[in-house]
């Protein structure tokens, strides 16, 4: 045989096997379940990010609001009314505001849930079917929250601008932790060290209370003067600091 | 113009849907399920491989859909791969074999003083199955270099990088095919 005549013989080789019929079926079987499994699995990684980035969403935007609003705190209390009596009215309203992030996030773990376990079932229409439930959590938790604000308005007899103000309420991030103790008229103010002022404050009943101030419950360049209005909120005695409280002393100037 | 391999794997990864998978399927399955058959020797075993074969390359794909892949060389090296694994329980193919190249002298010397008895002669009349039946007379290292050259149409680089041996190594194997299919086919 001459050299050069193999090489086109080589080409014409032909398979030495057949291809049992139905291998291409039995492969697309095959692949049609692995993808099913991918799906699953798929869905149920970004069923569990979606719930958990909503949610922290949902907390990320009442910090970034608890933090607008702790800096702006007397003009919120100005808004409200400066009568402490009025701040007690809202504690019901609060105690339900401030569930409302556990709500949305409790919602959102619920339709997880049901989400997974019906994917589970369903496999292949997984994807869309997850993006479907997702925008419906989306709007339950941004409905249970505006609504949280809504009922808390109602229930309060103010704006849901005052309701919203006051979930947000840096003073009193928990109710348990708010007591109104007293309010009056600053009526002596003495520096005791660098750090700390004694205020006297002359009471609704005629009487007069002496507390001692720390400075650092102040907002920067804030002093307190005579003829000031100085409420006294927290546990009666002392200067306790709940949640991202910083002071119990809420003071107006005159 | 765009390669047609190219554009069935574009198709496959913008709608990422299984169904657009069978046509990757469709037109890889025969290649995949000889290769695997040269390995194996057995039905059943190279559809089992053949299955696996895309199924890993379906994952795979679903995983890291943006990198540039030669989809037939590719799935010959997961083929591979999977045969190989399948050999080492089974013992029934000496992959190291494919690499080495020592005593092949030896077999040439001794193939070529043998001839493609009467009988089969009688058998193949047709010049082209006498060169079928040659192959199938070869050593499994040759046959699956000879397959992939001149059946799946791969290039030296690729069968190299399919089988994992050495580019030098693959033009050895088929250097040595084909002076033993010649010996073969001597009197043709």
């Amino acid at each position: 045989m001459k050299s050069d005549s193999l090489e086109p013989l080589l080409k014409t080789l032909k398979p030495d096997v057949a291809v049992p019929a139905g291998l291409a079926a039995r492969i697309m079987q095959a692949v049609d379940k692995k993808a099913a499994v991918l799906e699953r699995r798929q869905v149920f990684w970004s069923s569990l990010k979606l719930a958990f980035g909503v949610t922290a969403l949902i907390y990320g935007f009442t910090a970034v609001v608890l933090n607008l609003l702790n800096s702006d705190l007397s003009s919120y209390l100005g808004v409200v009314n400066e009568d402490p009596s009025v701040l007690l009215t809202y504690e019901g309203a609060r105690a339900l505001l401030e569930q409302v992030p556990v709500l949305s996030a409790l919602i959102f773990f619920a339709g997880l849930v049901y989400s997974i376990r019906h994917l589970m079932i369903r496999g292949v229409r997984a994807r869309k079917l997850s993006s479907v439930m997702a925008g419906l959590f989306v709007v339950v938790a941004a409905g249970s929250f505006v609504g949280g604000i809504a009922v808390g308005a109602t229930q309060s007899g103010t704006s849901t601008a005052d309701a919203s103000s006051v979930l947000f309420n840096p003073v009193v991030t928990k109710s348990s932790d708010y007591q109104y103790s007293s309010s009056g008229e600053v009526t002596q103010v003495e520096n005791v060290d660098a750090d700390t002022v004694e205020v006297t404050i002359l009471l609704p009943d005629g009487t007069e209370k002496t507390v001692e101030v720390p400075l650092s419950v102040l907002a920067e360049k804030e002093v307190i003067q005579k003829g000031d209005r100085l409420y006294i909120l927290g546990q009666p005695g002392g200067f306790k600091k709940p949640g991202n409280m910083k002071a119990n002393f809420v003071h107006f100037g005159q | 113009m765009r390669d047609p391999d190219s554009i069935l794997l574009q198709e496959f990864l913008l709608s990422g849907e299984s169904a657009a998978f069978a046509a990757i399927v469709e037109k890889y399955h025969r290649p995949v399920y000889w290769l695997a058959y040269k390995f194996t020797h057995n039905s059943e075993d190279a559809q089992d491989v053949a299955q696996e074969t895309f199924v890993r390359a379906y994952e795979s794909l679903m995983k890291n859909s943006d990198r540039e892949i030669l989809l037939k060389p590719w799935l010959m090296t997961i083929c591979v791969n999977l045969c190989r694994n399948l050999a080492k329980k089974k013992k029934n193919f000496n992959f190291s074999d494919l690499e080495r190249e020592e005593e092949e002298d030896s077999f040439v010397e001794r193939v070529q003083g043998k001839e493609l008895n009467p009988r089969e002669k009688a058998a193949q009349h047709e010049v082209v199955e006498e060169v079928q039946t040659a192959v199938q007379k070869l050593p499994k290292k040759y046959q699956v270099v000879v397959q992939l050259r001149y059946i799946q149409d791969l290039s030296y680089e690729e069968i190299a990088e399919v089988l994992r041996i050495p580019l030098n190594t693959v033009k050895v194997h088929l250097n040595r095919a084909k002076k033993t299919l010649k010996s073969y086919l001597a009197p043709l």
